[in-house]
C-alpha cells in the first residue's frame, strides 16, 4: 500500500536538464514542486573528479553513467515481423541517468533546429510539391516556427553560456558564422573555442571547395562565463573526456553547473533521488492526473499526489511512461491509428578518414566535446533536394572528441583486427588520424515505432520499451550523397589515403552511433496527429505535460539539445502565463 | 601589502646573492643527446655564472641543484618542464607575471638563453628537500596573519593538522560550496604535474606555492589564457591557500625519472623511436581492423560510428 504524500503544485519526471528547468521556472513564480530523479544524486565536486573521472574502462566502456539496464532496460528489434530482445548493453545509444540526466555526460554540441526543419512538411510541399514526399513517410510540421521558438532558443543559450559565432544577426549576414542559420537577436555569450589543427584543415579545404565553414556551438566554454542565474562556468580545458564522462572543471554546461545550485537552494523546491516513478495516475475520468505513483530505494511505495505533472526524461522514457500509465492511444503499424509511440526517429551518421604522414601531428586527444569546424551547405532544405529524390540532411565537420587509448585506434581498411600487424598500424596512425563527420536527419515512418514489449519486464515488474526501427531509404539515399560530398573534402585535406562510406542498413543497435533518439510523443496541430500540442500539454491529460527530444515529429540534421532546451522553456512559459491563470487545454480540440 | 612582501623578497634576495653567486651547479643528469645536450650545457653556464648584465647567476637563489630555497620562498626548478620554465620567463618579459628580480634578469636574456637556462633545470635531478617539521606553522605566510581562522595559533599541532586536512581535500577532491575543482585535474595525483604545460607542485615549497597563488588571487600573475588558474584563486581564502601550500610542499618530489616516464613521446626528454614502423595493409586477413566496442568494430574519434567508415560489413 503506498504511502500518500502531501500534495504539491508540481512533479517532475526525472531532474534532468528539462527537469531542472521546469523546477526553476515554476518555483521562481512561486509553485511548491517536488522533482523524482530515478538516479543518484551527483555534483562536480566530488562525484566528477579526477583522476576517477577519467576512468575510461568504467565510463566508457561500462558506460557507468547511464541508465542501469539490468534494472530498467529496453528491447530491439528492426522490424514487426521480428521478436524483439533486450539490450544487455548499450551501444548504439546512451540514456543517461541520474541528477542532471543525459546533460552531464553530453558532448555539448549546440545547435538551433531551421525553420525548414520546424515547418518540414509544409515547406516540403511548397517546394518541390505533394508527391516529393514518399506516401509511407510521416513527416510533419512542429506546430511552432523558428521565429516563434528564437527568443527562447535565445534565453537557453544564455543559460549555457554557449561558445560560437552568429552568422545571421537578425537578418544581417556574418562572416565565418553559419549563413544558413535563421536570424538570431544576439551574437553567442561568448566566442568560439579554439580550432584544433585537424578542424583548420577541413575549413580549408571546404573553403576551397566553395562551402561555407564555421565553428561548432559548443557548450564547453571557450573562456569564463557567469550566466543569468548568477553560476560561473570556466574555460574548457580540452581534456578530451566529455561524451560518456562528466566535466571535472565546471567547463561543460550540465544542470549542475548552470542551474542546480540555484534550484536545490529554493524553499519552493524539494528533490527526491532514487525515486523510480512507476506510473501517472489518473481520476476515474481518465482525463485529470492526480499525482505519479514511486518507487524509493527501499523498496516502499508512495503516492506523490500534485496538480500539474510534467515529464522531463529521456526520450524514450518519456514515452514509456505515457505508455504505462495509459495516456492516449498507443500507435499500430498495421492500422496506422494512435499517436504514442508513433513517429519514432533517430540519426543517420557516417565518417570519414584522412590518413596523414608522421609529420603532422592531429594530437586527438587534446579535444573537447563540441570543438571543431562544420558545414551547413548540406544540412536540411539548404540546397535543392529535386533532382536527389531524398528529403533532409546533414552537416559535415571535423567535430573529434577524444583520442582516448581505448577507444580511438584508427587503422586504414586492410588493416588486421589484431596482433602485430594491428599493434604497429594503431601506432603509426594514433597521432596522424583526422575523422570527418556527417550528422543527418532522420525521417519518421510507418514502421519505426515505440511500445510496449509483451514479453520482457523491469525490476518493478513494468513492462518494457520495445524499439522496432530500421534506416528508411529516404536517409541511407541522404546519406550516401552527403559522405559523398565529405570525401570530396576529406580529399582535400592533405591526408595520404581516405577511408570511410555512407550509413547502411541494417541498424545495429550494438555500434555506438548517437544519442538522439526522438519522436513518440510528438508534438503538432492535431490530436489525430500528435500525442501533445504546440505547448507540451497532452491533448488527452491537460494537466500533464511532456517535453523532451519525443516531442521532435522527425529529427532535424542537428544535435537536439538546443532545441530540447528551448522547448523546455518555451512549455514553461506557456505554463505560467497561459496555463497557470486558467487551467485545461490550452488549444481546443 | 603586496608592495611591502615585494620589497621583503627583494631584500632577502640581495642577502642571499653574494655569498652563493659562485656556487658551482652539477652537471646535468640523464641529460638528452644532442642539440638538448648543448642547450643544457649553456644553460649550466648561465645557471652557474650568469649572463652578464643583469642576469645573476641563477643558482645563487634556486640553489646549485635547482632545488630552491624554501625560507627565501624561492620556487624548485629541477625537472620542471622546460616548457613551462622558458613561459614562465616569457612570461616575466611581457609584464604577466612580475618579480623584483626576476622580471630583469628574464628581460635581459636572448630567447635562446631562456630556452638554455629552461632546458638545463628540466634535466636537473634534485634531491628532495628536508620536509618542514609537522609542528611548524604550514604555509609560513605573512596573509595568514590577517586571516581570522589563522592556524598558527595556540592549536599548534592540531590546527596544523586540520590545515593540512584541508589543503588534501582542496588538492584531491575540491570543494562545491566554492566552486573550486581538485587540484589534481591538471596537476595529476599529488601534484605529480603533467609535462609540459602543468607544473608538478609536489615538493615545491610552501613558501612560494603560496606567494604564487596570492598573485594569481590579486591579478599580479595572469599568465593563464584560460584563467582557471586566477578564477580558482580568487575561490580560495587566505587560509585555503596555505592549506594547499602546506600539503602540496609536504608532497615527496618526483625523480627526474618519474616525471619523464609521464611525458608524451616526441618531446625532447622522450624522443619518438627512430626505428621505422610498418604500417597496414601487411597481412591477408580480410578482417577489417578499426578496434572494438563490445564485439563491434568501431572507428574511433568522434560521434558517428564511433568515428570512421562504413562500418562492419555483413553477410
Amino acid at each position: 500500500m503506498a504511502t500518500r504524500l502531501a500534495e504539491v503544485d508540481a512533479v517532475l519526471l526525472g531532474v534532468g536538464l528539462v527537469g531542472s528547468i521546469l523546477g526553476r521556472e515554476l518555483t521562481r513564480v512561486g509553485l511548491s514542486v517536488v522533482g523524482l530523479e530515478r538516479g543518484d544524486p551527483r555534483f562536480t565536486v566530488p562525484d566528477f573528479q579526477s583522476p576517477n573521472s577519467h576512468d575510461e574502462l568504467r565510463f566508457s566502456t561500462r558506460k557507468a553513467l547511464m541508465q542501469d539496464n539490468v534494472r530498467e532496460g529496453m528491447t530491439f528489434r528492426n522490424t514487426s515481423a521480428q521478436t524483439a530482445l533486450p539490450i544487455r548493453r548499450w551501444g548504439s545509444f546512451l540514456p543517461g541517468t541520474g541528477l542532471g540526466g543525459a546533460a552531464v555526460h553530453w558532448n555539448g554540441q549546440t545547435y538551433r533546429f531551421q525553420d525548414s526543419d520546424l515547418q518540414q512538411r509544409s515547406r516540403t510541399v511548397a517546394r518541390y510539391g505533394e508527391k516529393f514526399i514518399p506516401t509511407d513517410l510521416l513527416i510533419q510540421d512542429w506546430g511552432i516556427n523558428a521565429a516563434e521558438l528564437e527568443p527562447y532558443y535565445d534565453r537557453f543559450e544564455y543559460l549555457l553560456g554557449v561558445s560560437g559565432k552568429a552568422g545571421n544577426l537578425k537578418g544581417n549576414k556574418i562572416n565565418g558564422g553559419n549563413p544558413f542559420e535563421d536570424a538570431r537577436s544576439r551574437d553567442y555569450p561568448t566566442p568560439p573555442m579554439k580550432e584544433p589543427y585537424g578542424s583548420a584543415m577541413f575549413r580549408k579545404a571546404a573553403a576551397g571547395l566553395g562551402f561555407h565553414p564555421y565553428p561548432q556551438p559548443s557548450s564547453n566554454l571557450s573562456q569564463p562565463y557567469t550566466n543569468p542565474e548568477g553560476l560561473s562556468m570556466n574555460t574548457c580545458m580540452f581534456c578530451g573526456y566529455c561524451e560518456r564522462f562528466a566535466c571535472e572543471h565546471y567547463a561543460k554546461s550540465s544542470p549542475q553547473t548552470i542551474l542546480l545550485p540555484i534550484l536545490l537552494k529554493d524553499k519552493h523546491f524539494k528533490l527526491r533521488t532514487n525515486a523510480q516513478v512507476q506510473r501517472i495516475l489518473l481520476d476515474s475520468s481518465g482525463k485529470k492526473a492526480t499525482g505519479v505513483l514511486y518507487t524509493d530505494a527501499a523498496g516502499r511505495e508512495f503516492e506523490q499526489p500534485a496538480t500539474l505533472v510534467i515529464v522531463g526524461a529521456f526520450a524514450l522514457n518519456n514515452v514509456r511512461m505515457l505508455l504505462l500509465s495509459k495516456i492516449g492511444t498507443p500507435y499500430d503499424p498495421q492500422s496506422g491509428k494512435g499517436n504514442v509511440g508513433r513517429n519514432y526517429a533517430y540519426q543517420t551518421t557516417s565518417a570519414v578518414q584522412v590518413f596523414y604522414d608522421e609529420k603532422t601531428n592531429i594530437n586527438p586527444f587534446m579535444r573537447s566535446g563540441a570543438n571543431g569546424t562544420v558545414i551547413s551547405d548540406f544540412v536540411s532544405d539548404n540546397f535543392d533536394h529535386g533532382p536527389l529524390g531524398f528529403i533532409g540532411g546533414a552537416y559535415i565537420g571535423e567535430v573529434m572528441t577524444n583520442g582516448r587509448p581505448i577507444e580511438f585506434h584508427p587503422t586504414p581498411p586492410g588493416t588486421p583486427a589484431w596482433g602485430a600487424a594491428w599493434k604497429r598500424a594503431v601506432a603509426r596512425h594514433y597521432n596522424h588520424t583526422s575523422v570527418v563527420s556527417t550528422h543527418g536527419s532522420s525521417v519518421s515512418n510507418r514502421s519505426n515505432y515505440l511500445d510496449l514489449d509483451p514479453t520482457y519486464k523491469d525490476a518493478w515488474g513494468n513492462p518494457l520499451l520495445r524499439i522496432t526501427f530500421e534506416f528508411p531509404q529516404n536517409d541511407l539515399k541522404m546519406s550516401a550523397f552527403v559522405t559523398d560530398k565529405a570525401m570530396a573534402i576529406a580529399r582535400q585535406m592533405g591526408g595520404q589515403q581516405v577511408a570511410g562510406g555512407p550509413r547502411k542498413g541494417p541498424y545495429n543497435v550494438t555500434q555506438y552511433q548517437t544519442t538522439h533518439n526522438t519522436g513518440g510523443t510528438i508534438m503538432g496541430v492535431s490530436p489525430d496527429t500528435s500525442v501533445v500540442n504546440r505547448y507540451l500539454q497532452s491533448w488527452d491529460v491537460s494537466n500533464v505535460f511532456i517535453i523532451g527530444a519525443s516531442n521532435f515529429p522527425q529529427n532535424a540534421s542537428y544535435n537536439p539539445t538546443d532545441t530540447v532546451g528551448a522547448l523546455a522553456y518555451w512549455a514553461a512559459d506557456a505554463i505560467v502565463n497561459r496555463y497557470l491563470k486558467s487551467p485545461g487545454p490550452l488549444v481546443p480540440t | 601589502m603586496k608592495t611591502s612582501m615585494l620589497q621583503g623578497t627583494a631584500l632577502a634576495l640581495a642577502g642571499l646573492m653574494a655569498p652563493q653567486a659562485s656556487a658551482q651547479p652539477v652537471a646535468p643528469a640523464n641529460a638528452p643527446a644532442s642539440a638538448a645536450a648543448s642547450d643544457a650545457a649553456e644553460g649550466a653556464r648561465i645557471a652557474a655564472n650568469g649572463a652578464g648584465g643583469p642576469v645573476a647567476a641563477c643558482a645563487s637563489c634556486h640553489g646549485t641543484r635547482g632545488e630552491g630555497n624554501a625560507a627565501a620562498g624561492f620556487p624548485r626548478l629541477s625537472g620542471q618542464s622546460s616548457w613551462y620554465l622558458a613561459k614562465q620567463l616569457v612570461n616575466y618579459t611581457d609584464a604577466s607575471r612580475n618579480h623584483p628580480v626576476m622580471t630583469p634578469i628574464a628581460k635581459g636574456m636572448t630567447a635562446a638563453q631562456r630556452n638554455a637556462v629552461s632546458a638545463y633545470y628540466a634535466s636537473l635531478d634534485a634531491p628532495a628537500t628536508k620536509t618542514t617539521p609537522a609542528t611548524r606553522s604550514p604555509g609560513n605566510g605573512s596573509n595568514m596573519a590577517s586571516d581570522g581562522r589563522n592556524a598558527n595559533n595556540s592549536g599548534g599541532a592540531a590546527s596544523a593538522a586540520a590545515l593540512l586536512q584541508r589543503g588534501a581535500r582542496l588538492a584531491g577532491v575540491g570543494d562545491e560550496s566554492i566552486a573550486v575543482q581538485s587540484c589534481a585535474n591538471c596537476h595529476g595525483p599529488g601534484g605529480v604535474g603533467e609535462a609540459p604545460a602543468y607544473p608538478y607542485l609536489a615538493g615545491q615549497h610552501a613558501s612560494y606555492l603560496e606567494a604564487t597563488l596570492t598573485n594569481w588571487k590579486s591579478g599580479a600573475r595572469d599568465t593563464d589564457p584560460s584563467k582557471q588558474m586566477p578564477n580558482i584563486a580568487k575561490r580560495l581564502s587566505n587560509t585555503d591557500i596555505a592549506a594547499v601550500a602546506a600539503y602540496f610542499s609536504r608532497q615527496r618530489p618526483s625523480s627526474l625519472a618519474e616525471l619523464q616516464a609521464n611525458q608524451s613521446s616526441g618531446t625532447v626528454a622522450k624522443p619518438v623511436p627512430t626505428t621505422p614502423v610498418r604500417s597496414g595493409p601487411t597481412g591477408a586477413t580480410p578482417t577489417q581492423g578499426v578496434g572494438t566496442e563490445q564485439g563491434s568494430p568501431t572507428q574511433g574519434g568522434s560521434q558517428g560510428i564511433g568515428g570512421g567508415g562504413a562500418g562492419p560489413k555483413r553477410p
